[in-house]
């Protein structure tokens, strides 16, 4: 195919990628909820409604480590006091930065690490492992880097070895089946290292958290440096907490 | 004057046996043996010293009852060559003899015939590198062969070690016929069995001459095992105490290449044919037996097929040289003659290494069997890297000792400098032939390395003890160093050969210099690379010494075991496939064959070497045929026909001029 072939199929295609992940906020997408301000009384529904007992009440919090995105709570609220928005930016640095309280209208913020921002601003290899996950997590982290998230662009990519890897995403709750190969694959990589903990089974359990098969020890000894929550998380929401962890801008 | 003192090495170790065999301790025994070998070491190079720093030959002739009637010794630069270091590697070998038998000695088991048998080694050494006799010759020819065999057969409580022990004596003594045979068509020719004599004949081209060239060059390739003339070699080598395995295989058997040297000399400017065919026979040789090391289970067979290759570079360059010398090329013959002999020098440096550390793998693990073995490096990390060293000397990696001879032998191959071009081509060939040698050499070295070093033991039923005693480290320490100094100092050895080689009528100074002035560069490549190769292994030791560590990354799989691992044979299996019709393979197999199996399956490979299997193919079918011929006569004639036969064989003699 000769050049000006090549770029008039170019353009009669137009280009898929997302410019801008930074700012793009999907169409259809249940992201960060927002608790208004109105008063609860005795009420309880959003708490009772919740499958994941991800929601605290007087005053009421949601924790989105915990929380599937089902919004059961938005329809069994009577005041209409939680509200889904599009938002995808979800992730957090520390657990406690996954309340949401009350009120609170700003977008959730990932703390950078300096360190890591150094080491990995400009490639970070990610190791997969899903330990008891559905599937959705691991098809939304495939989706990162198809042509349309393309986390390739900012030097993020899968490896097939940890042996390779700077990074460790953890999907699925952990369940005892799978404790050894996470133990055996976190061993396996180089330091420095970190691990990411990918949707709310892997954050907190989720739907499993009180499951006889699972063993989360190894998420008591390793603790995630990184938080994507979500049931799945969209790629967007992963692109985006791994950039602002990294202190990448685009 | 001087030879006198020499031929005193000879009574010394004869004493030195006799009083290792009657002292009651082991270690008196040793010492003895030790103490007698290093005097005759001192004696030997005092005598003939001279001779290696370029002095002339020395000569003493004793008269002697018939039908020898006088004995001529003579020390030349190519016997002078051959003692200076196979009197030394014996010593060392005796040194770790004592290391290695000492489980032996610990249960009661008496040494001193075992160290005596070593001493007469050494004697045959003196005799065989220095007699001017047939007679003579073949007395210390024989000596090396009883001795040797005897020390093979040590453990000889068991059935198959005597089975390969007399497996190599039927063998050698085919050898020994064919040389008896040879000396008796020179006597019949000149009526003495002086060297001398028997120079003055061969110097002129006749029909006898070339039969006599050809019974000799089949006698001296089974005592170096040629192929096909091998197969003796990798059951002996398996069999025997890995020093003897050692010492034959690195030195006794290289009076083999001695002889055909030595005749030689004494033959003068061969024919063209002669050049050609030891060209042909020594790559046909390292070819087949590189081959075979590549799917060899045992280690020591895999070494002894390594000798079998070898010993046919070696012969590669005396062909060169051959070609050379008929063509009137100097500097050509020249280099096929100084590559041959240091690639006999080299070998003998390299395999004894390997040998010793095969022998402190026995030691440790109790078994050679490379699928029995793994993970040795951890257990025995200074024998792992010894053999290692004599493993990528042997695949002719630098900066070590073997690629220096072969490089020799790639600049005459390569140079172009045949008189027609379809001999170029020819010996292009030939160096194609030896580039392919090196590099099967090399996959069996990582083979071997790899199986039987890395990776986790494969059987459980294997207890590994530790490292190797003192005794036997030195040994492997001192041949480590030579075979590096070979490598980075490669002058050093040429200086060994010099004077051997001026012993060629076409050979100067100025010739042999300029002939191997690319070794200069090789050395200083060589030391660059050692140099790089140093600071890069230090470099990567500074940096991973905090290194954590962790096992090895097997995709998260929990219920590996040690059987899936790489087994010696899966590694070499591409390059089997390629060769089966050469290496035959017989695989028994039991494969599971429901859709949920009730019994696991199995799988067995066996490569047998196809030279034994043909022999014995062969006798079979020549036996069914003649017995099939005789059940065919009427019993009542056989005698007449015995009769008959007897006379055709006897008219035949006649008729051809062999009778008196």
């Amino acid at each position: 195919m000769s050049l000006f072939q090549s770029l008039r199929v170019r353009r009669s295609q137009g280009t898929q990628y997302i410019r801008d992940v930074r700012s793009t906020v999907p169409t259809g997408f249940r992201g960060l909820p927002v608790i208004g301000e109105a008063g609860c009384g005795e009420c309880r529904g959003c708490a009772d409604a919740c499958p994941t007992a991800a929601i605290t009440v007087a005053p009421v919090r949601i924790d989105l480590g915990r929380c599937i995105f089902c919004a059961q709570c938005e329809e069994a609220c009577p005041a209409d006091k939680i509200r889904f928005t599009s938002e995808p930016k979800l992730g957090a640095a520390r657990r406690e930065d996954l309340l949401i309280a009350e009120g609170a209208v700003e977008p959730l913020r990932v703390q950078a690490s300096a360190a890591f921002a150094k080491l990995f601003g400009r490639s970070l290899k990610l190791r997969q492992v899903s330990a008891g996950g559905c599937n959705a997590c691991e098809l939304e982290l495939n989706a990162a880097v198809n042509v349309n998230f393309d986390a390739q662009r900012f030097g993020i990519e899968w490896v097939a070895s940890p042996r390779h890897a700077d990074a460790l995403v953890l999907t699925g709750p952990l369940t005892q089946n799978m404790k050894e190969a996470v133990r055996l694959a976190w061993d396996a990589m180089p330091e420095p290292r970190f691990l990411v903990a990918v949707g709310a089974c892997a954050i907190s359990g989720g739907l499993y958290r009180e499951a006889e098969a699972i063993d989360r020890a190894f998420l008591e000894s390793v603790g995630p440096a990184l938080f994507v929550p979500g049931c799945p998380p969209h790629p967007l929401t992963f692109v985006n907490a791994l950039l602002d962890f990294l202190g990448i801008d685009t | 004057m001087s030879l006198s003192i020499f031929l005193l090495a000879v009574p010394l170790l004869a004493l030195g046996a006799v009083l290792a065999l009657v002292s009651r301790s082991n270690r008196a025994s040793a010492a003895i043996a030790l103490a007698t070998q290093a005097g005759a070491i001192a004696l030997v190079l005092a005598g003939a010293g001279r001779c290696l720093l370029g002095g002339g030959a020395q000569e003493l002739s004793w008269p002697w009852p018939p039908p020898i009637n006088t004995i001529a010794f003579r020390v030349d630069g190519l016997g002078a060559f051959f003692l200076a270091w196979s009197l030394p590697l014996t010593w060392l070998g005796t040194l770790y003899a004592l290391g290695y038998l000492r489980p032996y000695f610990a249960q009661g088991r008496h040494g001193g015939t075992h160290f005596a048998l070593l001493n007469l080694i050494a004697l045959s050494f003196v005799l065989i590198y220095s007699v001017q006799n047939a007679l003579v010759f073949l007395l210390g020819w024989e000596i090396a062969a009883v001795a040797a065999w005897l020390l093979v057969i040590w453990d000889y409580k068991s059935q198959k070690i005597r089975f390969a022990g007399f497996n190599y004596l039927v063998s050698t003594h085919v050898g020994l016929f064919v040389l008896v045979a040879a000396f008796m068509l020179l006597h019949s020719k000149t009526g003495s069995m002086d060297f001398a004599a028997f120079a003055t004949f061969l110097a002129r081209p006749s029909p006898t001459r070339g039969t006599v060239f050809l019974l000799l060059g089949v006698a001296f390739a089974l005592k170096s095992a040629f192929f096909p003339f091998h197969s003796w070699l990798p059951r002996a080598h398996a069999a025997a105490p890995a020093h003897v395995s050692a010492l034959m295989s690195g030195v006794i058997h290289k009076a083999g290449l001695f002889g055909f040297l030595r005749f030689t000399l004494l033959m003068g400017r061969p024919e063209e044919w002669m050049g050609w065919t030891v060209l042909a026979f020594g790559a046909v040789s390292a070819f087949s037996g590189v081959l075979y090391t590549s799917t060899q289970r045992d280690l020591k067979r895999l070494l002894g097929y390594s000798s079998t290759e070898n010993v046919g570079i070696a012969a590669m360059g005396f062909g060169l040289g051959y070609l050379g010398w008929c063509w009137g090329n100097a500097s050509l013959a020249l280099i096929g003659f100084a590559g041959g002999l240091l690639h006999v020098f080299h070998h003998a440096l390299f395999k004894c290494l390997s040998f010793y550390a095969s022998g402190a793998v026995y030691q440790a693990a109790h078994t050679v069997d490379l699928e029995r073995l793994g993970g040795l490096a951890r257990r025995l990390p200074r024998t792992a890297a010894l053999f290692l060293l004599g493993g990528l000397a042997g695949s002719a990696l630098p900066p070590l000792n073997g690629l220096v001879s072969e490089f020799i032998l790639y600049t005459g191959l390569l140079s172009g400098q045949a008189p027609a071009p379809e001999a170029n081509v020819v010996l292009v060939i030939a160096a194609a032939a030896l580039a392919f040698v090196g590099g099967v050499s090399a996959l069996s070295t990582v083979r071997a390395f790899g199986v039987a070093f890395l990776g986790t033991p494969r059987d459980a039923s294997v207890q590994v003890g530790g490292e190797a005693p003192a005794a036997m480290l030195v040994p492997m320490l001192c041949h480590a160093l030579l075979v590096l100094a070979g490598g980075l100092f490669p002058q050093l050895a040429i200086e060994l050969a010099r004077s051997s080689l001026g012993l060629f009528s076409f050979a100067s100074p100025e010739v042999l210099a300029a002939s191997l002035a690319p070794v200069g560069a090789l050395a200083t490549a060589s030391r660059l690379l050692a140099a790089a190769l140093l600071g890069l292994g230090l470099a990567c030791w500074w940096k991973g010494r905090a290194a954590r560590r962790s096992p090895t990354w097997g995709c998260g799989y929990t219920a590996a075991t040690p059987r899936m691992q790489y087994t010696g044979s899966s590694f070499s299996e591409h390059l089997a496939r390629i060769f089966e019709p050469y290496m035959p393979v017989s695989r028994r197999e039991r494969l599971p064959n429901e859709l949920f199996p009730q019994s696991s399956g199995q799988l067995g490979s066996h490569h047998a070497d196809a030279v034994e299997r043909r022999i014995f193919e062969v006798l079979a079918r020549g036996e069914d045929a003649i017995s099939e011929f005789a059940a065919r006569i009427p019993a009542h004639s056989r005698f007449a026909f015995a009769a008959g036969l007897f006379a055709v064989i006897v008219l035949g003699a006649v008729a051809s001029g062999g009778w008196p």
